[in-house]
């Protein structure tokens, strides 16, 4: 499936928003690319990163009726995670897509 | 001669009636004759003692009656219900059957030689005691169903002390324990089984409310369903004394519902497995789930968190599994329990625990938040594998009217967070608007995907 970067962007952000609804206020996403997603410099635990990476399958699900699982052992075993920041996570999610 | 005790009680009392079914009663005299006219059918068709015989059948007049026959004959007796399903020729094969006798719905009989040879050692060393034997099936919720052979003899002695006359519903099922169990506590009292074929709530009540039922032997799910059906406030239910719920984990927000809907039903919590019988049980309270288990012939232990029970009326073993006691006669119930004195709270199956990055989730804690949540009629926690954290809490919701998605799941991860701890807040919440339990009245906690239905036990 053809898709731009905008795009998934925007629906990627849409997860934000859906996410930051359940989060305490520190632990809040920024809807910027170098937000970190998991580490030492991230706000939310790994609870909260599987939850956001839910929310982004939901999100693919409602918007594009794709039902893909992001965080699967391919995913995990790529030597730059695809989970480490928004921008990491918007590529992975295009490459995804685009294979879909 | 195995079952003297039985027929000097029916004997004594035999105007009572023993059964209902399909409206009409039949009493005990009924059914004396009835098991001396089996005694000679069983050997006229040369069923011969020592026989494993597969009694396909629900509960009825004529297979009450062939059950008591073929137990006094010294036959094996392998009861199996339509629930079982697909799994009927793996389960014929498995117990080795070298007879059928099925009864149908309208409770006639076809009798069916099998080309089995039924040399399992169980049934050897029965046959050589010259004892009657059981064989039930035992839970395929969470894998392969085994098949545990029981010794006839200590599974009927625990009913020779007389006890209090009940009139009951057979609600569970005639290929379970817990069926098997409430049968034979009715006939060794001259009670009343009143038989019921639709065991959804308004059909049940509506035999409680009609045949004066005292007692109702049920299941969580079941009771749940009743609550939100709210069919208790169509019938007539003064006569209802006792309900006893089993075979899975209470919701704690189940069981206070309920007795705040029937404050004067008492609720008593049961505990049995295929493999040992039925312990004898006392709730603390008719709204805690705190239970007292033992009676005679039972011990009890626990060791690591899990419930280990020693019983005068265990199997013999299984048929396709290896032997599950501890070389001094220990089964390991695989539940897990909390201990206060003398009672117990059952956490739920171990194989049923859902370990989130190492930290224990019990599916029914999390199932006891989201069933009281508006809109929800059922509800199923699970766990599925997740590369992160090994793996993640899922919720399955079946919801009373169909409604907005979105926000559902929300308010379900909100009731959770505000009551739960981070990592049991479901992760994946999927909306159904289908039925998440069996034919047994017991919650399906196998993906769909995974095969069919459980079996449960």
């Amino acid at each position: 499936m053809d898709i731009s970067k905008e795009q998934v962007t925007a629906l990627v952000y849409r997860a934000v928003d859906e996410i930051n609804g359940e989060l305490t206020p520190e632990q809040q996403l920024t809807k910027n690319p170098a937000t970190v997603l998991f580490g030492t410099e991230a706000t939310i635990d790994s609870m909260g990163l599987v939850s956001f990476i839910v929310a982004v399958e939901e999100q693919l699900s409602e918007e594009l009726g794709l039902s893909m699982t992001l965080a699967d052992d391919k995913a995990m075993s790529m030597e730059r995670s695809p989970f480490k920041t928004l921008a990491t996570l918007i590529q992975y999610v295009q490459n995804r897509i685009a294979a879909a | 001669m195995f079952i003297d005790f039985l027929e000097e009680r029916f004997k004594a009392d035999p105007d009572a009636d023993a059964l209902v079914w399909r409206e009409q009663a039949f009493s005990y005299r009924w059914l004396a004759e009835r098991l001396n006219d089996w005694r000679e059918r069983l050997a006229v068709e040369q069923i011969e003692p020592g026989e494993v015989v597969i009694l396909e059948a629900d509960f009825s007049p004529t297979s009450v009656a062939l059950f008591l026959a073929l137990v006094d004959r010294g036959c094996i007796l392998v009861p199996l219900t339509s629930a079982v399903g697909a799994k009927r020729d793996e389960f014929v094969k498995i117990a080795q059957g070298q007879s059928t006798i099925r009864v149908g719905p309208d409770d006639s009989v076809a009798v069916e030689r099998l080309p089995h040879v039924a040399d399992h050692d169980y049934y050897l060393s029965l046959r050589e005691k010259k004892h009657p034997g059981l064989v039930l099936f035992s839970s395929g919720s969470t894998g392969r169903s085994k098949a545990a052979v029981h010794d006839f003899v200590p599974l009927l002695d625990k009913f020779r002390i007389p006890r209090a006359r009940l009139r009951s519903i057979s609600f569970l099922l005639f290929d379970h324990i817990g069926g098997i169990n409430t049968m034979l506590y009715m006939l060794s009292n001259t009670g009343c089984l009143i038989t019921v074929e639709d065991r959804r709530p308004a059909a049940v009540l509506q035999a409680v409310q009609d045949h004066r039922v005292e007692l109702l032997p049920a299941t969580p799910t079941f009771l749940n369903l009743l609550l939100i059906s709210e069919a208790d406030r169509d019938f007539d239910l003064s006569s209802l004394q006792i309900i006893t719920y089993g075979t899975e984990p209470m919701p704690e927000t189940t069981l206070k519902g309920l007795h705040a809907r029937l404050p004067n039903v008492r609720l008593v919590q049961t505990y049995g497995l295929s493999e040992i019988g039925i312990l004898r049980s006392k709730s603390k309270a008719s709204d805690s789930i705190w239970v007292r288990l033992g009676g005679e012939g039972f011990q009890t232990r626990v060791v690591d968190g899990i419930l280990h029970v020693k019983a005068a009326s265990a199997m013999l073993g299984y048929l396709n599994a290896a032997s599950p006691f501890t070389a001094d006669g220990w089964f390991n119930t695989q539940d897990r329990v909390e201990v206060d004195g003398e009672f117990f709270r059952i956490l739920g199956r171990d194989s049923e625990l859902i370990n989130v990055g190492g930290q224990k989730v019990y599916p029914a804690e999390v199932e006891s938040v989201i069933q009281v949540l508006d809109n929800i009629a059922e509800v199923t926690v699970f766990g599925e594998a997740h590369p992160i954290t090994g793996n993640i809490v899922c919720a399955r919701v079946s919801t009373i009217e169909p409604g907005d998605v979105k926000a559902l799941r929300k308010a379900i991860r909100t009731a959770c967070r505000e009551q739960l701890e981070s990592f049991k807040v479901p992760v994946k919440i999927e909306v159904t608007q289908e039925p998440q339990y069996s034919e047994r009245f017991k919650k399906i906690r196998r993906r769909p995907t995974d095969g069919s239905p459980a079996a449960g036990a």
